[in-house]
């Protein structure tokens, strides 16, 4: 186990490396003009030179090339042509807003994805099921962003519930800068009223991102589960007289779990880049809208920080799920 | 007895002279303003500012320039009391007040002045800098006297001097950098001698100033005590934010927000004319080389089918200049005449038609109306229009290459002076061939470029000005290189609870004029 973690470290900066080469090159390729992006649809041709000399676009494609690598070697991501700010300043700010949101999407998800998957199994094919199976197709059939206007249509505007938008009252000011995430700074710093606006403005951009792949859970769980119940040491564990609730969680849970952890790991990957949507919906300043703004506007330094930081994700994620199957599959240890 | 009598008034009127609050009595603080707004600002750096209404409501409220422009497009002192123009429009002296302080405490002073202006010059990151292209030195020749000398006369210097700010030369001292003109403060901080100063920069989320207590109008009267400009908003979210009351300006507002706000009795539409026109290109290149082919085009356009598209928030332009703007004169009646363009397009020996690539900036009703309108009306004289829908970079980088440029565009382009020439150079002056920057019609006319250039060395008030530029636009109209379609309106909607906002078609979108602007309980 030990070796292949360290095999996975060893080769995540080359794999960044490979992402980022192909990145640039094809950003370099695309036929747009980022110093026109940068300068507005109002500059003047010596304003536009000035941008594309402070930018290094004057400036032949191989050495460009290299000046890239030798700052990502660095760690110098290089600086956004629209905030002018630092890649990693930006990516600083804005990355811990989306980590919140999808770190507790990931919450929601697991234990209710579970809870409602093994639930549905026991019950197959009594009405809870039913319910649950129901709940799972809406929930694969409702794009985030819909289900975040009807969550602020309902629970925001018709209920006055929950604030309709954003991650802390206007009137708020955001705790000290720690981590990045409201919720935790605020309870670093004492700030309890901070800690429950950020919360109540997490509620609904949770929600909406969470339905669909807490549907997906639920299906992977069940479907996994009803596997794992028709098993003979399923039968066998009956046999010997142990009770129901055993037999669920210790015998059928821990090994309907593996595929469900495939599944999930995926999810959590996803949950960042779907994000996205939810984030525009929401105003929420996170990684997403920054990417979609680079995105459009040919800033292609911030684009590929910003998939880059998704690229660690994926493969942070990917790597955690490998350790969970260690943990789950002793199988898999004495290979 | 009378003694005890004037004695006992005297302790009084003293008494209550004392604890009369004489100048907070005057004034009254209404609250906190929302503005929400479907963009974030970049950078809170005057110097860095270009014509985008998103920095321009911050910058505007913490920044003052030396000059301002009145409702009527009137050059008013501002930081600056007097001024003296040379015979020669050389040379520029300038008086300051003697009473504005910047938000660091610092008096407002020539040396100030100075390092502003070469400050903007030197960084040239927003699209102003033009404005100070021909300022050859600046002087203070006492603290409250500015001198600026002209290489040649410029009429846009004197024109566009309103949008340059000035900022606390004490705090580019403190944070200049390797001679960045502490351009990385200046991005996230401000320090300026406007009515209000930061309090906070969220970037991507919100910025907040507050009322600055020494300001030096001071503070009688009506006046909201905070300003919070939030961003990113969706265009949906800040409208039902609006009809909750917790947003108090939408900017840019959509023809649909201006539907749904006719129905909503709190909440208020306003609209004006801003410096921005629509306009359409044609590149001078294959069967729209042909001067005839051209003008055919220019009859073919569906003038008022755009107008009645825009709901009537736009009026017809009857120059390639904006109305309202010195030098401009009527040389244009848009009608669309179909049998006019076809018999022009038969004489050029076109009259089977030919095909045209056209680009047109997406995420844009407007823009696609009219590219669709005019694809429409130019299939019934045979003529294929290829409508492309690119971003902004995409399409500066193909119209930067003759070769690849488009055929024909369409743009909104925005000018920050009230001055026809600057229009008429974005549009079509030859120096922009090539750049990105303009003239897309890669037009190239000596006798045009001429009239342009010798207009700005004119004094200000020189009636030749205008001759100069009228025959400058006749140019234009009779080589039917640009297509004037109109003149849109800016929409804002306002909260029915704010008092004194007005629209101001001589600043920016975003020169707010927040000192002015309260909240009725």
């Amino acid at each position: 186990m030990g070796q292949l973690l360290l095999e996975r470290i060893l080769t995540l900066p080359l794999k960044l490396f490979g992402i980022a080469v192909i990145l640039f090159v094809v950003a370099q390729m695309l036929p747009a003009d980022p110093a026109a992006v940068a300068a507005g649809p109002n500059a003047r041709p010596e304003q536009l030179e000035k941008i594309r000399q402070n930018l290094g676009l004057d400036r032949p494609f191989h050495e460009r090339f290299i000046t890239y690598i030798a700052g990502l070697a660095r760690g110098d991501l290089g600086k956004s042509l629209l905030t002018r700010r630092l890649v990693s300043d930006d990516l600083r700010l804005r990355f811990p807003a989306t980590f919140e949101l999808a770190f507790l999407s990931g919450i929601v998800i697991v234990t209710l994805g579970l809870t409602m998957g093994i639930i549905s199994a026991i019950r197959a094919g009594g009405r809870l099921d039913f319910l649950i199976r129901m709940f799972a197709v809406v929930g694969l059939g409702t794009p985030s962003f819909v289900l975040g206007l009807l969550l602020q249509l309902v629970f925001a505007k018709s209920l006055d519930l929950f604030p309709l938008e954003g991650r802390l009252n206007v009137l708020m000011a955001p705790p000290p800068f720690v981590t990045g995430m409201y919720t935790v700074d605020s309870l670093l710093a004492g700030q309890w009223d901070v800690f429950w606006s950020s919360l109540h403005h997490l509620a609904l951009p949770v929600a909406a991102l969470s339905l669909g792949r807490l549907a997906v859970g639920a299906r992977f769980t069940r479907g996994s589960m009803l596997e794992v119940l028709s098993q003979p040491y399923i039968r066998m564990a009956r046999a010997k007289g142990l009770r129901e609730r055993r037999v669920i969680y210790r015998h059928a849970f821990r090994n309907a779990l593996i595929p469900v952890v495939t599944a999930l790991g995926i999810q959590i990957g996803f949950l960042l880049s779907g994000a996205v949507l939810v984030e525009v919906v929401f105003t929420w300043p996170g990684l997403g809208r920054y990417l979609v703004k680079s995105v459009i506007s040919s800033d292609f330094f911030a684009t590929i920080g910003a998939v880059l930081v998704i690229a660690i994700i994926f493969v942070v994620s990917n790597m955690i799920v490998d350790l969970l199957y260690f943990q789950l599959d002793p199988r898999i240890t004495r290979k | 007895m009378s003694q005890i009598f004037r004695t006992l008034f005297l302790v009084i009127a003293l008494f209550m002279a004392a604890f009369a609050p004489v100048t907070a009595q005057d004034t009254v603080w209404t609250g906190t303003f929302v503005l929400g707004s479907c963009c974030e600002p970049n950078s809170l750096d005057p110097a860095a500012m270009g014509i985008s209404q998103t920095e321009g409501y911050v910058v505007n409220a913490m920044y003052e320039g030396l000059t301002q422009y009145s409702a009527d497009g009137e050059i008013m002192p501002r930081l600056a009391t007097d001024w003296d123009i040379s015979e020669d429009a050389l040379t520029y002296t300038l008086t300051l007040r003697d009473d504005a302080l910047f938000h660091d405490g610092t008096p407002l002073n020539a040396e100030a002045v100075k390092l502003s202006l070469e400050r903007h010059a030197a960084l040239g990151l927003g699209n102003l800098g033009f404005i100070l292209a021909s300022v050859d030195r600046i002087e203070a020749l006492d603290d409250l006297t500015v001198e600026i000398v002209l290489s040649e006369a410029d009429f846009q210097f004197w024109a566009g001097l309103p949008h340059i700010k000035i900022v606390s030369a004490a705090a580019v001292a403190a944070n200049e950098v390797d001679g960045d003109w502490a351009g990385d403060f200046f991005r996230e901080n401000a320090v300026g001698t406007g009515a209000y100063r930061l309090v906070r920069w969220d970037p991507a989320r919100q910025t907040e100033l507050e009322a600055f207590a020494d300001y030096w109008r001071g503070w009688e009267g009506s006046h909201i005590e905070r300003f919070i400009a939030r961003y990113g908003l969706d265009y949906t979210t800040r409208l039902l934010l609006m009809e909750d009351g917790e947003v108090h300006l939408i900017d840019w507002a959509g023809l649909s927000d201006a539907r749904r706000a006719a129905d909503n009795p709190d909440i208020n539409l306003n609209f004006g004319n801003p410096l921005q026109g629509f306009y359409h290109f044609m590149k001078q290149d294959g069967p729209l080389a042909n001067k005839a082919v051209r003008q055919a085009l220019l009859h073919a356009y569906p003038y008022d089918a755009m107008i009645e598209v825009m709901d009537g928030f736009a009026v017809p332009l009857t120059s390639p200049a904006l109305a309202g703007t010195i030098g401009h004169c009527d040389v244009f009646a848009p009608a669309q005449d179909l049998e006019k363009a076809r018999q022009l397009l038969a004489e050029a020996g076109y009259a089977d038609g030919f095909s045209v690539r056209q680009a047109y900036r997406h995420a844009n009703q407007p823009r696609r109306f009219a590219a669709v309108l005019y694809q429409e009306a130019l299939a019934e004289l045979g003529i294929e229009v290829i409508l492309e829908d690119i971003p902004w970079g995409t399409f500066i980088a193909a119209q930067s290459n003759f070769d690849t440029a488009y055929d024909m565009s369409s743009h909104w382009l925005n000018i920050p002076i009230p001055y026809a020439g600057e229009m008429l150079y974005r549009l079509n002056h030859s120096a922009l061939i090539g750049t990105g920057a303009g003239n897309w019609a890669w037009y190239s006319n000596p006798e045009f470029d001429a009239l342009l250039e010798e207009a700005p060395t004119l004094a200000p008030g020189d009636p030749r000005i205008d001759e100069l530029l009228c025959e400058a636009q006749q140019i234009l109209i009779d080589d039917a290189v640009v297509i004037p379609v109109m003149l849109s309106q800016y929409l804002d909607l306002t909260h029915a609870t704010v008092r004194g906002y007005r629209y101001d078609p001589y600043g920016f979108p975003g020169d707010l004029r927040l000192y002015d602007v309260y909240l009725e309980s």
